[in-house]
């Protein structure tokens, strides 16, 4: 059995040189040997000559493509892994950031949500009459530390109001008449306590549930004013309250 | 450092596409399906480029080959059904692989037409196959073929002595066959 081995291993090229030796000595005297290795030789040959080289050329794109992609998704790992920690506290800092900036501004919410809640708001009642003085001392009761809103002209009368807190957002809604009909006012002692509020007074349009609304802001109060009528109609109301103190 | 690993690549990719016919030719003969040769093939460039840097620059065909031997034998055979053919006693006496006919087998030989080959070589069982193939088509040396097998160089050459001897058959069977070899010439 390792004799055919061995003639095998000759054919190969696998012998060292004192096997090669005896290999080639027993090749002389054997013509089985002689037969052996000529036949091997030969189907050597045959698989060498009539197996074609097979095309791969679209594969072999492939295969390029795909180890562009590593190599994309290497590098990616690699700033990744590089800067991990730059990139960890770059985001730490964006995160505390943005916490202390909430924290300074305090929440706020969206005028809708302050219409939808005030339903639920705490009566406030109303003043006693509607003069001048038991309006001005009634709506200055419902704002002990800061100024409140006086209606100027005297025109609008207060028909009541409420009291309740949306999103943490304390309000507080007087609810107005004149002759054209009621308006809801909101305010609430927080500068930055609606979304929509521009600051220095300017006046900013907002619709609420198909009813048109003014925002603004004066000496760090919030101001909500909802009407069913046209915010050009809504602004002389507007422009009219003036604070107290 | 980037310029180092581009040129890494490149590198890679020029020696690649140089063994990528063998490698294909191998997954190809191996698995008798284009297929799983372009999955075999692409799978073992991509493993071997992760490994690169660990290739000890000496013979690149070989150690990609090696790869591809390797992955062949634990994923595509692993699934691989019906009758499992490489179940003959590799213990077995090894038979010559010279017939006893006037005829030269190169002679006999030279008729047979490429896709008669192929099909000879895939009709011997996996590991005789793949011993085969290695040695007389990819031309690795025992050593290599024992390690990309990961057998001893014993079973190597008794591997390649049978497998040879098995094809050499069926080469014989087809030139009958097919008339190359007028009957009777054998006896």
């Amino acid at each position: 059995m390792s004799d055919w081995l061995q003639i095998h291993a000759l054919a190969d090229n696998q012998l060292d040189p004192a096997e090669k030796a005896e290999a080639l000595e027993r090749i002389q005297n054997c013509d089985r040997s002689r037969a052996e290795l000529e036949a091997v030789d030969a189907l050597k040959t045959t698989l060498r000559d009539k197996c074609a080289t097979i095309t791969c050329d679209e594969t072999w794109a492939k295969c390029k493509s795909r180890l562009v992609e590593i190599e994309r998704a290497r590098r990616v790992e690699r700033v990744v892994g590089r800067y991990a920690w730059a990139m960890a506290a770059v985001f730490c800092f964006a995160i505390l950031g943005a916490a202390t900036v909430n924290r300074m501004r305090g929440p706020q919410v969206g005028a809708s949500d302050v219409v939808s809640y005030s339903s639920s708001f705490a009566p406030l009642g109303a003043p006693r009459t509607q003069s001048v003085d038991a309006r001005k001392k009634w709506v200055e009761g419902l704002f002990p530390e800061k100024a409140a809103p006086i209606a100027q002209p005297t025109s609008l009368q207060i028909l009541g109001g409420g009291r309740g807190v949306v999103n943490g957002v304390p309000f507080i809604r007087l609810d107005l008449v004149d002759t054209r009909g009621t308006v809801a006012l909101f305010v609430t002692e927080q500068a930055s306590g609606l979304k929509e509020t521009p600051t220095d007074r300017q006046f900013q349009a907002v619709t609420v549930q198909e009813a048109n609304g003014l925002t603004w802001t004066d000496a760090g109060v919030s101001f909500l004013l909802i009407g069913n009528r046209a915010p050009e109609a809504l602004r002389p109301i507007a422009e009219s309250l003036r604070l107290s103190r | 450092m980037l310029f180092g690993k581009r040129n890494a690549r490149e590198a890679f990719e020029r020696e690649a596409e140089q063994a990528f016919p063998a490698v294909f030719g191998t997954a190809l003969r191996l698995t008798r399906s284009r297929d799983e040769a372009e999955d075999l093939a692409q799978e073992a460039i991509v493993r071997a480029y992760e490994a690169y840097d660990r290739f000890d620059g000496t013979n690149f065909r070989a150690w990609i080959l090696r790869i591809t031997t390797n992955l062949y034998i634990n994923r595509y055979r692993r699934r691989q059904r019906g009758p499992q053919l490489t179940s003959i006693d590799e213990d077995g006496a090894i038979e010559p692989v010279a017939g006893d006919g006037d005829i030269p087998d190169r002679v006999l030989f030279d008729n047979l037409m490429g896709s008669e080959v192929e099909e000879a070589l895939s009709l011997i069982p996996d590991d005789f196959r793949l011993t085969v193939i290695l040695s007389d088509l990819e031309g690795m040396n025992y050593q290599e073929i024992a390690d990309a097998t990961e057998v001893p160089i014993g079973t190597v050459r008794s591997r390649l002595a049978r497998g040879r001897a098995m094809l050499r058959k069926l080469l014989y069977d087809y030139a009958q066959t097919e008339g190359y070899l007028k009957e009777g010439t054998q006896d």
